[in-house]
């Protein structure tokens, strides 16, 4: 045996830990850090495999994906919004999703018809109302009795820069046509309590203070709000706000935050053991727990808060339909007003 | 006059810099006129109007506010003496360190109808609802006041006493002296500030959304995301930059002008007035307004937050973010200020009419959003790659280079700040120092350490003072272009923030702050020792020139 040889064995036991170490995923994702390291962490914990995170805004995220797609930095891509997936899907940036651990326990309504994503978590928009003021019997039963002139002055919903408005009109464009959801988007408009402003939150807020009677907003703000540490949240939302499914009709409109592979990633065998543990019975009881959104799988159990809010019927429809409605309903609600 | 290899040397360099930095206003110029179809059309007919609308009546707004905040206290604070001067004098700059972004998260959640203040004031009187276009001007000028402030006071500061001496013994009153003498003489660095502090509203991106008010830069987004078109998005930015380079015309013009009032080098103490009784209290409270409403009020808010929040943060990731945000600005500040100092030089030594526009055209990166400067630099990354694949190099060079592009978008954006105070530095050079060092045999490099470069001392510090607060505080490019496991400060704050979760935002909207608070004092006139740093540090100049 020479010194080579000797250089040889030795490099080679130098690279070995490296590669070991090197099990690795990249993530971009467009669902906000907080919502997500803890699991990550405990994913690394599980199996070794470490993550790397870039969290930013969908669009960003997307053009960064688009600049690379000949040479793919990231592996995964996860959005907070099945428009945004179908979108990178439709521009070649995913692959098909590796076959992973319960991947086959999601509810078929939440994955992706030709499989290039699929959903992590759930979120349903609909109504909250002033419990105080509003007989629950008089409540609409679908979104597009918020525009009945006997709500003229007393909706609050926040400005439609937001991507769970312009989903949400998506989705009644999908069901209703354009020219029946602009003259709708006019009517809503007309009924606003004050001009769209602030988050979900500071929705449920005007509401508890008398500003509007009704609001639309995503149900894990009311969740969080009512479990939340500040003591006077906490309160107004337990006693002033109360939750209204709008399900009559396509049903509640929900949308996902999901997933899907990077087209050109060569780590599938990481990735799919990132997917079956996102998938996971105990990620989605985080999911739950931590941010009061569905989980994807019929066999989760849910949450205190959730379970108070009752059964509802989710448009799950329209969900792999969003994205060729999004731009439509954008320029709809330009049109009609809502700023 | 033959081309020696120094200039030819310092035309290639320079001329290469400089096409780098303008890389991606060329990139958003092109990505403009690609593919905008039906979505353009849309957007001029149905938004243009109302962007432009809301754009230019918020940046009046906070322009008027801003003088009526800023120029009337550094009038107070130079020339009188009252109770708190000194202090106040202090702390009407300190709004600076507060990112505007974060004073509108706070003024939201203190006059919410649910907040604090409303609670303790009942039902009656209802508060004034601050999502609204006077809600938005307020928190702006609050933010951007102390530009007016800090450049006013410098002016009022250089002004030499002989004349305001002079208008006295010629019968003026106080007041005379101060609109007929002192007024006019501050004129460019009122109007200097006053250009940045509405091209920093246009450009504006965190107010108006959180406030709900349409204008160019919540279009842009707008367009990018939600209309899917990066090309509307760009032409919209063409709109914004139009009205950013008309300021900075006016700006230079000023600026020019500013030149000719310095008439003596002498520099006796400014006669210093003592106010009483009613005439003093009204100062104080005048002087404190801005103060209270701007730091006093915010900090303690965000300082309240962070005590409830206490111990929900975890330290060790709370160091890391507080590390990176502050090497990432240091470093950026560093390599800004070497590559302003090299084009002054060069400027200095070599001249040259096309190199002169080069090295103004680069301060347009300032009028540019964030996000648009870092999708130019993804587009022109792609060029480049492009470019490279051709030659046989297969890279994915925004991912290659991990924080490259990022600090290279922060030079884009900020690089007009050591360019500006540099100048300002070396403008105030007589020509004749310079002919005699070289006819004293020195030349080149010897000419630039033993005479520019002392003499930009000061503006040398003030300059990366200034870029470092500016990074630290950056948020769209930063989201953009950083790479994996890579947060900063202000990203943090704004994930916590726009997710409505203002309380776990609260330290590190606090550690910007606090961090940006020494850079801000170093700006003061009069903070440090010597008068020439204080002599660069504010007068005439453009932004804190």
């Amino acid at each position: 045996m020479n010194i080579n040889h000797f250089l040889a064995l030795g490099l080679a036991l130098a690279l070995l830990p490296l590669q070991a170490v090197s099990e690795e995923v990249k993530v971009y994702s467009a669902r906000k850090e907080s919502l997500l390291r803890p699991l990550l962490d405990r994913f690394t914990a599980e199996t070794g495999i470490t993550v790397k995170l870039l969290a930013g805004r969908s669009p960003d995220l997307l053009r960064r994906l688009a600049l690379e797609k000949g040479n793919p930095v990231a592996d995964v891509f996860i959005a907070s919004d099945a428009g945004d997936l179908s979108r990178a899907a439709g521009r070649g940036l995913l692959r098909a999703v590796p076959p992973a651990a319960n991947v086959e326990d999601v509810n078929p309504a939440y994955r992706d018809p030709a499989n290039m994503w699929i959903g992590m978590s759930l979120r349903a928009r609909t109504l909250v109302y002033a419990g105080g003021r509003v007989g629950r019997e008089t409540l609409p039963g679908d979104y597009l009795g918020l525009a009945d002139s006997e709500w003229r002055g007393r909706v609050c919903v926040r400005s439609s820069d937001s991507p769970y408005n312009q989903s949400m009109v998506a989705a009644l464009v999908h069901h209703h046509g354009a020219a029946a959801v602009e003259g709708w988007i006019g009517g809503l408009v007309a009924n606003f309590a004050r001009a769209p402003q602030g988050g979900d939150r500071d929705q449920i807020r005007a509401l508890a203070a008398g500003v509007c009677d009704l609001a639309l907003v995503n149900t894990y703000y009311l969740g969080i709000m009512l479990n939340s540490a500040d003591a006077n949240d906490a309160k107004l939302a337990r006693e002033a706000v109360a939750l209204h499914w709008l399900q009559q009709g396509a049903g509640v409109h929900v949308n996902i935050s999901g997933m899907g592979m990077v087209a050109g990633s060569d780590a599938a065998g990481q990735v799919a053991e990132f997917m079956g543990f996102m998938l996971s019975a105990e990620s989605q009881r985080w999911f739950v727990e931590m941010n009061h959104e569905y989980p994807v799988r019929e066999d989760v159990a849910l949450s205190e808060t959730l379970r108070a809010w009752g059964e509802f019927k989710a448009d799950s429809e329209a969900i792999s339909r969003l994205e060729e409605n999004r731009s439509a309903a954008v320029q709809l609600m330009d049109r009609a007003g809502w700023r | 006059m033959a081309l020696a290899p120094g200039r030819i040397a310092w035309i290639l360099s320079g001329a290469l810099l400089s096409a780098a930095l303008l890389l991606p206003l060329v990139a958003v110029t092109h990505e403009a006129f690609s593919g905008a179809d039906g979505a353009w059309q849309h957007v001029s007919s149905a938004l243009l109007g109302e962007y432009l609308a809301n754009s230019l009546w918020l940046a009046a707004g906070v322009a008027a506010l801003a003088f009526f905040l800023g120029a009337p206290s550094a009038w107070m604070v130079t020339m009188y003496s009252f109770p708190g001067r000194r202090l106040l004098g202090v702390l009407l700059v300190m709004p600076l360190a507060i990112p505007a972004y974060i004073m509108a998260y706070v003024y939201s959640d203190v006059l919410a109808v649910t907040g604090p203040l409303q609670g303790l004031l009942g039902a009656w009187p209802a508060l004034p609802n601050v999502h609204s276009l006077p809600g938005a001007m307020v928190v702006l000028a609050l933010a951007l006041y102390p530009y007016v402030y800090l450049m006013c006071r410098g002016a009022f500061m250089d002004q030499p006493a002989c004349s305001l001496e002079a208008a006295r013994a010629l019968g003026c009153s106080r007041w005379q002296a101060l609109t007929k003498v002192a007024l006019p003489m501050a004129r460019p660095a009122a109007v200097a500030a006053l250009a940045l502090v509405v091209m920093e509203t246009l450009a504006d991106y965190g107010v108006p959304h959180y406030y709900g008010i349409p204008v160019l830069t919540t279009g842009i987004f707008r367009a990018w995301g939600g209309l899917d078109s990066a090309a509307v998005a760009c032409r919209l930015a063409l709109v914004l930059l139009a009205f950013s380079g008309a300021l900075m015309a006016v700006e230079l013009l000023f600026r020019r002008r500013a030149r000719f009032h310095n008439p003596t080098d002498k520099q006796a103490p400014l006669p210093v007035a003592r106010l009483r009784g009613a005439r003093a209290a009204a100062a104080t409270l005048f002087c404190g307004m801005p103060v209270l409403a701007g730091f006093v009020i915010p900090i303690s808010y965000l300082l309240y937050l962070a005590f409830i929040a206490l111990g929900k943060q975890s330290t060790g990731a709370f160091a890391s973010l507080l590390w990176q945000s502050f090497w990432l600005a240091a470093l950026t500040a560093v390599i800004a200020m070497a590559l302003a100092l090299f084009l002054q030089a060069g400027l200095k030594l070599h001249g040259g009419r096309a190199m002169r526009v080069l090295a103004y055209l680069v301060r347009f990166g300032y009028g540019i959003p964030g996000t648009v400067v870092g999708v130019g630099i993804l587009v022109g990354l792609l060029w480049l790659q492009q470019g490279l694949a051709r030659l046989g190099l297969d890279v994915t060079i925004l991912a290659a280079g991990g924080l490259a592009g990022l600090v290279f978008a922060y030079l884009v954006r900020f690089m007009i700040m050591p360019l500006q105070t540099l100048e300002s530095g070396l403008g105030r050079m007589k020509p004749s120092v310079a002919e005699a060092a070289r006819g004293m045999g020195l030349g080149g490099t010897g000419l630039v350490r033993r005479v520019y470069l002392p003499m930009a001392r000061g503006g040398l510090l003030t300059g990366m003072l200034i870029v470092f607060v500016e990074v630290v505080k950056e948020l769209p490019a930063t989201l953009l272009l950083r790479p994996f496991d890579f947060n900063t400060l202000a990203v943090r704050t704004y994930e916590l923030a726009s997710d409505e979760r203002l309380l776990e935002a609260a330290w590190p909207a606090l550690a910007i702050v606090l961090i940006c608070l020494v850079p801000t004092l170093l700006l003061l006139p009069g903070a440090s020792s010597s008068r020439d740093d204080r002599i660069m540090a504010v007068p005439g100049g453009y932004a804190y020139a």
